[in-house]
């Protein structure tokens, strides 16, 4: 797995963003600098938001805080949420799964067409309805923390989805209680429990860190969702001021934040929505290079066959050869 | 019968989980709030009924307006919207499918890992991209490919087709592909090249007939619909958001400004 590429690259640009996330905050502190204007020869030439330039590699955001910092800061509460909806959605789904396969075997099909049945909200619409009295700043301001509004985020996040996917574990590992060499540790006595961990586990293991992977990529994309309709990871900050009311923001700089506040500002500074969905994209990208390369470390019976067949070689029939072995047939042996 | 009882159970689901926000809003202080749940859920089927009754309050037009003859104008265009992205899915997906099948095996193989690598790209981002494309267009050539902002009763259709389009072909093109290079490995593709026939031949009429169907029933479990729904969110909020109201200021008034507005206005303050 290590040694795969795809996995090493995809590995690295997530590690990069999170190490580089603590070490930006241990180095510059946890607010981004920030510059009003931009000075050339004594003269204003412009105010923020700045253009992204050589000094300021990402631009400014309308209140001139350097995005690329802000982008930085904010790395290792995305990236991390998403990680940990995922880990924990398989953490109650993976078991969820096997014990709705083996021991409710029977209840499976009228369970997961009631499970079916949740495919039809759509997730980002039901995580918004569900997270917004969590997430949405109240008149009077959050009863909450910071990281305990992120922790229950985190909770409901993952719990939306656990029916869908235990009954996707389920089914799996229903199709798999009918091969033959199952019924065989059955009649040789193991029970449910020996079977869970000795046989249906070891099966699944590559489907379920594939499975883990698609949960994070899922996350990703719903957070973005949620940043486009004002709910931040970890709170928005409202401000029920009604003359000078800011727009809503988030509190920490996680990246889907940085995303909703600024979406409006995408014909006159498009770098400002733009940077951090392709941060987004870049991460999501990240973790589908990581599962590709696991996926490939995992099968290198593939690879071996096709390298065999491609160093198979090819019999040429060499003409001088032939014309020599056929002319010397023909003199040693005239027929007689 | 099955798909009834879905739909059926799918209303349940989302009437439960409507109710959600007040036991959320009481855990978060400390307390269970039940009773406020049950009743909650017990208003909102009450109030499903009659259904001609139901409104929802529109904020651009400062009232309640009734839910039922309104909805289907809305309706009528985002189907629209979604069926011709579909549909234009399907026919560039197979065109690309068929066209990368006489392509060597190699160059197969790069293209299914591109599509599998483009798949990643989140949906905002080709929204996103989309429409600062159309307007640098614009700017270069003076030609506006698609309507961006609309006023009254005109309506964009390129640029959402375009946006939704975008994501369900990847998806359709890379299962198409898996399932032509599936079928290639059949006897009868063997004997069709034994016999003489050319690729293209082979390929459009043999393969095509057989892999097509195969390619609509996974469709159906792969997540296309879930894709074209994913995004829909994704456009919905953006042009009913920002585009039909350029000037908007935020007031804090609403969760989602003033558009439109998720929430009831009875839900408890958290």
């Amino acid at each position: 797995m290590w040694k795969q590429p795809y996995f090493l690259i995809g590995f690295s640009i997530l590690a990069f963003f999170l190490v580089g996330s603590f070490v930006y905050e241990w180095i510059f502190g946890n607010v981004p600098r920030q510059i009003y204007y931009v000075t050339e020869n004594g003269r204003a030439v412009e105010g923020a938001p700045i253009s992204p330039s050589w000094q300021y590699p990402l631009g400014t955001d309308q209140y001139g805080y350097d995005l690329l910092g802000k982008l930085m800061l904010g790395a290792k509460y995305t990236i991390l949420a998403a990680l940990a909806v995922a880990a924990l959605r398989m953490l109650i789904a993976v078991p969820a799964g096997y014990i709705l396969g083996t021991y409710l075997g029977k209840h499976r099909k009228w369970l997961s067409s009631f499970a079916d049945s949740m495919h039809y909200i759509p997730l980002t619409l039901f995580a918004a309805y569900v997270l917004a009295p969590v997430l949405w700043m109240p008149p009077e301001g959050f009863s909450t923390t910071l990281w305990e509004r992120i922790a229950i985020q985190v909770v409901m996040m993952a719990l939306l989805t656990v029916p869908i996917v235990s009954i996707l574990i389920a089914n799996e590992a229903a199709l798999l209680l009918d091969k033959e060499y199952i019924l065989a540790a059955k009649t040789l006595g193991a029970g449910s429990s020996r079977i869970i961990r000795k046989h249906l586990y070891p099966q699944m293991r590559e489907k379920i860190a594939v499975l883990y992977g698609q949960q994070v990529m899922e996350t990703f994309i719903v957070l973005a969702h949620l940043g486009l309709l004002n709910l931040f990871l970890g709170g928005t900050k409202v401000s029920y001021d009604p003359w000078f009311g800011d727009p809503p923001m988030s509190i920490s700089y996680e990246w889907a934040g940085l995303f909703g506040s600024t979406f409006r500002y995408l014909q006159g500074a498009p770098w400002l929505p733009l940077m951090p969905v392709l941060f987004i994209g870049l991460a999501i990208f990240a973790v589908s290079l990581m599962m590709e390369g696991y996926l490939r470390s995992k099968q290198p019976k593939l690879q071996k066959t096709r390298q065999a067949a491609q160093e198979d070689p090819l019999v040429e029939w060499d003409r001088q050869q032939l014309r020599e072995k056929m002319v010397r047939l023909k003199n040693e042996d005239p027929p007689k | 019968m099955k798909g009834l009882l879905n739909i059926l159970l799918a209303i349940a689901g989302i009437i439960l989980a409507a109710s959600l926000p007040t036991l959320i809003a009481g855990w978060l202080l400390g307390e269970w709030r039940w009773q406020e749940y049950v009743e909650s859920i017990r208003s909102t089927v009450i109030g499903l009924w009659p259904v001609g009754d139901i409104t929802f309050f529109h904020y651009r037009a400062g009232q309640e307006i009734a839910l039922f003859p309104n909805v289907f104008a809305y309706i009528a265009y985002s189907l629209e919207i979604l069926f011709i992205a579909l549909i234009a899915a399907v026919a560039v997906s197979l065109a690309l499918t068929v066209a990368t099948m006489l392509l060597p095996e190699k160059v197969r193989e790069r293209v299914k890992m591109a599509l599998y690598f483009l798949e990643s790209i989140p949906d905002l981002l080709i929204i996103m991209t989309a429409q600062l494309l159309v307007i640098a267009f614009f700017k270069q050539t003076g030609i506006l490919v698609s309507k961006i902002a609309v006023a009254g009763d005109d309506r964009i259709y390129w640029l959402p087709v375009l946006c939704l389009a975008i994501l369900p072909t990847i998806q359709l093109y890379r299962l198409a592909m898996l399932t032509f290079q599936e079928e290639e490995r059949q006897m009868y593709v063997e004997l069709a090249r034994a016999l003489g026939f050319s690729k293209v031949y082979i390929v459009l009429v043999h393969m095509f007939r057989n892999a097509i169907i195969s390619v609509f029933f996974q469709s159906k479990k792969n997540d296309v619909v879930h894709a074209v729904e994913s995004i829909c969110i994704g456009i919905d909020v953006q042009f009913a958001r920002h585009y039909a109201v350029p000037q908007r200021q935020y007031e804090s008034d609403g969760l989602f400004g003033r558009d439109f507005q998720l929430f009831p206005a009875d839900v408890p303050a958290v």
